[in-house]
């Protein structure tokens, strides 16, 4: 099109055509980006506000105005933090939870998501209803039949009570199935005729093809574990097995509001996840979730 | 000093080592003497090692967070346990204030405590259940009468029905007032101010400056907790009638009472509600933001030290029948489901004894459970104000109602007042609503 | 079905042509294996879905027909439960606290996220750094997202009073009775907009170019492009949020538990955070507990298969 009317118009003017929509493409770049920061300045500063209370110590904090650079810093928080709290055992404990509930995850939804895409069973059609059905219902609207559950079997105040409810949640299976579908409709069926057994195609074909969408599972699984409370809240009584969400809100029980202590929390609390997201977050965000819209 | 400690010490030994006073006064003198607990327990073992029948065993304590420091008192606690019985080891959590019904009850189904830090509000709770261990018959045991008899608040605790669940730690006032006698001074009243409502009212306008200060620091404590209960037994109320059959709440002068409250809030004399919260309300006391601020004892362990003005701990104003004060007992009970009972029962014993008794409740901003704790060490650390009132609370004291549900309808009840006091609603609806609430509570 | 094409092309009778029963029976035994691997690999998934989802749903509705304590013991009152819910004090504002949240939380994350989203999918340089900073609060668990803002709201000293200071204002409280449900919904606003603002950079990104260039040609404005081209051909993916971000609205607990404990008053009682009132604080409330869990759930239900059905309405009518 462009083409066109440049071969109607005097190379002159078709020129000057062209600087104006190079400028016009320059100022609407610049706009985005203004409007970008502001939008990011107010999501993003509180973490800062939040970050150099963390440096500061108590009289520091209650001063105005208050000091918006952290020097010199005052480490006392995370020390206190460190080392006077369980906050590592916290950290540790989440990150168990979180890392074993994601990689469970991802096998078993990735082979159920194969069933539910690739394999001709009965009862196929109503075990996605179902899942699709109860795939919004909260854990917080379950917490009677479910702590009566893991009570009777004794698994309360274990970490078999923090991995498995949460292994029931079908969105992975979902997801997977969707994912599956999209994939070439022979290419399983060019493999078992090739003697490939059902696994041999799970594992070595079907796998790897949706690796951006095992990306996805991922990160939202493992966000979410991240962040579960209510249900940790319930689950565990000892303070061995104190998740990170729980410990924190427990931060509060010292007498005394000590929002030093709180800022140097949450800066260490979004430290692991910060750092795997962004690691995983080209993959994340430009291809996978692209896929998975198409959907 | 050392020299001296050290002549005592060896003083002691021998008296030990001949036999002349036995291993528990031998480590109890020493402690009280200053020495350290693992100096003691090294010197007890040279000098007679400990009998192989001796104690053993894990205790797992639930406790609440009084205190910054909480965990290590205990821990101080138990120093003092295991030079006598080495064998022993602890394990100390901390619940959280708003959170301590869930975790105490589903602590106690699953066995996973031994001992807990259990609050007067739900004893009629456990008293209607099983999972608390029934001390009744350790606490009548002949061996223990002298000591029973040191023990304070025993016809509270018996009241409950005929199972003793624990043992009292402390006496604690939920809803006391803190008063900045400087500001209180500059406004024209001394401490009489709060003998009538209305030179307490008066008092708190004049304290009331916008923009820096507050006179009434109301619906600050944890919930409200005992806040508004104070004021409908203050207005002759109360949840249940004496015959428990119906409920108490919906008269014209708890109405009352409950509108001059709401007024408050409604003058700006008190701050919105949310304004300060429990854990920052101390600060904003001691830095004169709060003429008066109403919250339980413990506070006194988040204030500055020193304090930088005057204050006084002072009885909240008289309701339209009678002047009133709530507060509770705090007890260690048992979990029914640990294994080694007499184990449990001794710690239970150990923590309760005057010296150890004082020792927690001089750090956590409370009165201790026990004639003998002056003499024992208490008052130390403790803020003189504390002791200054305690004959007043003690002579307007009232405390719960001996039904199952009391603390859940208090609690509701509280929170459906705050939203009253926030002019969500009239106060003759708040207090009908609470009616409702205790009907629906106790199934009435 | 193989074999069968064999034999055809085979051509030589005998050895490998079947008999009809033959035909069936491995038929049946291929079909059996199918069936084998497929509930081999569907199995453990379906088995924890059963346990711990599809058996808990059961239980509630179990539990909403007792009365009684979840320790010690329960009976059967009927629909006593649901009898009482209208009437009782506190379900009443938990469902309407939770509606209103809905009502301001919902609209503000889905409006903000498609703004940040229309001009973050069409940025030519930096973008991974901004959908870094936007995506950010997402990460932020519900309860370290309520201390910080605890923090922020102080009366004295938190950031948004320290701003209004800094402009001459009065220092607001932020946690009143009238602001703390709005101050609990920007929350989270503030921890949401990132997550949607991805999707729908996602779902921007799929679009056809084509259909913009023909109506920049055609000289259609911004606004007109945006309204007639990109919201009616993003229209499945809005209502997809629109009804989860509903659904994970009427669940918020953490932050209401941590920021404001419920209040003041009830201000901020959400329903869930109700529910865990009654199962833990009261001693025979159980079964009412189990009878709010159940009717949130019957919303939920609800509210997923009206999506289902616009969904496919829409598919069809696309």
């Amino acid at each position: 099109m462009a083409v066109e009317t440049a071969a109607r118009l005097p190379p002159a003017i078709a020129a000057d055509h062209a600087r104006a929509r190079r400028a016009r493409r320059r100022r609407n770049e610049l706009l985005r980006h203004l409007a970008l920061a502001a939008i990011t300045f107010v999501l993003v500063a509180p973490f800062y506000y939040v970050f150099l209370a963390s440096l500061k110590n108590a009289t520091e904090i209650f001063s105005y105005p208050p000091k918006l650079l952290p020097f010199p810093p005052y480490l006392g928080n995370y020390e206190k933090l460190l080392f006077h709290t369980g906050f590592l055992r916290w950290m540790f404990n989440t990150l168990f939870v979180a890392g074993s509930v994601t990689t469970l995850k991802i096998f078993l939804d990735s082979m159920a998501g194969y069933a539910l895409a690739k394999v001709d069973m009965t009862g196929k059609k109503v075990v996605f209803m179902a899942m699709l059905i109860l795939l919004m219902v909260p854990i917080g609207a379950l917490i009677v039949p479910l702590w009566s559950l893991m009570s009777s079997i004794g698994l309360i105040d274990t970490y078999a009570a923090l991995i498995l409810p949460p292994l029931a949640n079908p969105l992975g299976a979902i997801l997977m199935r969707q994912f599956i579908l999209g994939l070439p409709k022979d290419l399983d069926n060019a493999a078992r005729l090739d003697g490939l057994s059902e696994f041999g195609i799970y594992w070595r074909i079907v796998l790897p093809l949706i690796k951006p969408g095992l990306v996805v599972l991922a990160v939202i699984i493992f966000t979410d574990q991240f962040m579960s409370f209510i249900w940790p809240l319930i689950a565990t009584t000892s303070d061995d097995l104190q998740v990170l969400t729980v410990g924190v809100a427990a931060l509060r029980a010292h007498g005394g509001a000590n929002y030093g202590l709180w800022s140097a929390s949450a800066v260490m609390s979004l430290i692991p996840v910060g750092v795997f997201f962004f690691v995983l977050q080209r993959q994340f965000l430009a291809r996978s979730l692209a896929g998975a819209l198409k959907q | 000093m050392s020299r001296n400690l050290d002549r005592e010490t060896r003083a002691l030994a021998d008296a030990y080592r001949a036999g002349k006073v036995s291993r528990r006064t031998f480590v109890m003198r020493l402690l009280a003497a200053g020495v350290s607990a693992p100096v003691i327990a090294g010197l007890a073992r040279e000098i007679a090692p400990a009998e192989a029948a001796d104690l053993k065993g894990k205790v797992r304590f639930l406790v609440g967070p009084w205190s910054d420091g909480e965990v290590d008192h205990h821990k101080h606690i138990a120093e003092g346990f295991n030079a006598l019985h080495p064998g022993v080891e602890f394990d100390f959590r901390l619940y959280q204030w708003d959170t301590a019904a869930q975790e105490i009850n589903t602590s106690v189904a699953q066995g996973a405590h031994d001992i807990y830090m259990t609050t007067e509000s739900s004893y009629p709770d456990y008293e209607s259940g099983n999972g608390f261990a029934d001390l009744t018959a350790r606490v009548n045991d002949a061996s223990f009468a002298a000591e029973k008899a040191k023990y304070l608040y025993w016809d509270r605790t018996q009241s409950y029905g005929p199972k003793i669940l624990g043992l009292p730690i402390s006496w604690h006032v939920e809803d006391a007032l803190f008063v900045n006698m400087d500001m209180v001074n500059a406004a024209g009243f001394d401490e009489t101010f709060v003998d009538k409502w209305e030179t307490f009212h008066d008092c708190c306008a004049k304290m009331t400056k916008k923009g820096s200060s507050y006179g009434a620091g109301f619906g600050i404590q944890i919930g409200g907790y005992g806040e508004w209960y104070q004021v409908l037994r203050g207005a002759g109320g109360s949840y249940l009638t004496d015959d428990k059959k119906a409920p108490n709440v919906n008269l014209p002068n708890v109405i009352a009472a409950t509108e001059r409250m709401a007024q408050l809030f409604k003058d700006g004399i008190a701050p919105p509600l949310g304004t300060y919260s429990y854990d920052a309300a101390p600060a904003a006391f001691a830095a004169g933001k709060l003429g008066t601020l109403t919250i339980d004892l413990a506070a006194t362990t988040a204030l500055p030290n020193p304090v930088p003005f005057k204050w006084k701990l002072l009885p909240h104003p008289p309701g339209p029948v009678s002047q009133v004060n709530f507060n509770d007992v705090t007890y260690y009970m048992v979990n029914a489901k640990s294994g080694d009972q007499d184990l449990m029962w001794e710690v239970t014993k150990f923590w309760t004894t005057g010296e150890n008794d004082a020792y927690w409740a001089d750090n956590s901003g409370t009165y201790p459970a026990r004639t003998d704790a002056a003499e024992k060490g208490y008052g130390k650390n403790a803020a003189p104000q504390l002791a200054e009132a305690l004959p007043v609370y003690e002579k307007h004291a009232v405390g719960l109602e001996n039904f199952a549900q009391w603390a859940d309808v208090e609690n509701q009840a509280e929170a459906e007042i705050q939203n009253c006091y926030a002019g969500k609603e009239s106060a003759a609806d708040a207090v009908a609503n609470v009616e409702k609430i205790v009907k629906h509570s106790v199934g009435l | 079905m193989v074999e069968s094409g064999v034999t055809a092309m085979a051509g030589t009778a005998g050895r490998l042509r079947l008999s009809p029963a033959e035909h069936r029976r491995l038929a049946r035994k291929a079909r059996l294996k199918r069936e084998l691997t497929g509930w081999m690999f569907l199995g453990p998934m379906f088995l924890c879905f059963l346990l711990f989802l599809v058996i808990p749903v059961c239980g509630t509705v179990w539990w909403s027909l007792q009365t009684g304590n979840i320790v010690g013991g329960t009976h059967f009152v009927g629909f006593d439960n649901f009898a009482q819910l209208p009437d009782t004090v506190g379900a009443g504002s938990a469902i309407a606290n939770t509606l209103i949240f809905a009502v301001i939380s919902v609209p503000l994350i889905l409006v903000g996220a498609l703004a940040v989203a229309l001009v973050l999918a069409r940025i030519e340089h930096g973008g991974s750094i901004y959908r870094f900073l936007v995506y950010f609060p997402v990460l932020v668990p519900g309860v370290v997202a309520a201390l910080i803002w605890l923090f922020l709201t102080n009366i004295d000293f938190g950031l948004f009073n320290n701003l209004r200071k800094a402009f001459g204002l009065d220092p607001i409280t932020w946690l009143s009775a009238d602001n703390a449900l709005g101050l609990l919904a920007v929350l989270d606003v503030w921890r949401n907009v990132g997550y949607w603002a991805m999707f729908f950079v996602a779902a921007i990104i799929g679009l056809p170019t084509e259909l913009y260039q023909a109506a920049e040609l055609d000289g259609a404005s911004v606004w007109a492009r945006f309204r007639y081209l990109t919201l009616p051909l993003l229209r499945r993916i809005i209502f997809f949020a629109v009804i989860v971000s509903t659904i994970w609205g009427l669940q918020v607990f953490d932050t209401a538990l941590v920021l404001t404990n419920g209040g003041p008053g009830t201000a901020t009682t959400t329903v869930i955070y109700r529910v865990w009132l009654f199962v833990f604080q009261s001693n025979n409330k159980v079964g009412f507990a189990s009878a709010i869990s159940l009717v949130l759930i019957v919303v939920i239900l609800a509210l997923t298969l009206v999506q289902m059905r616009l969904l496919r309405d829409r598919r069809g009518i696309d």
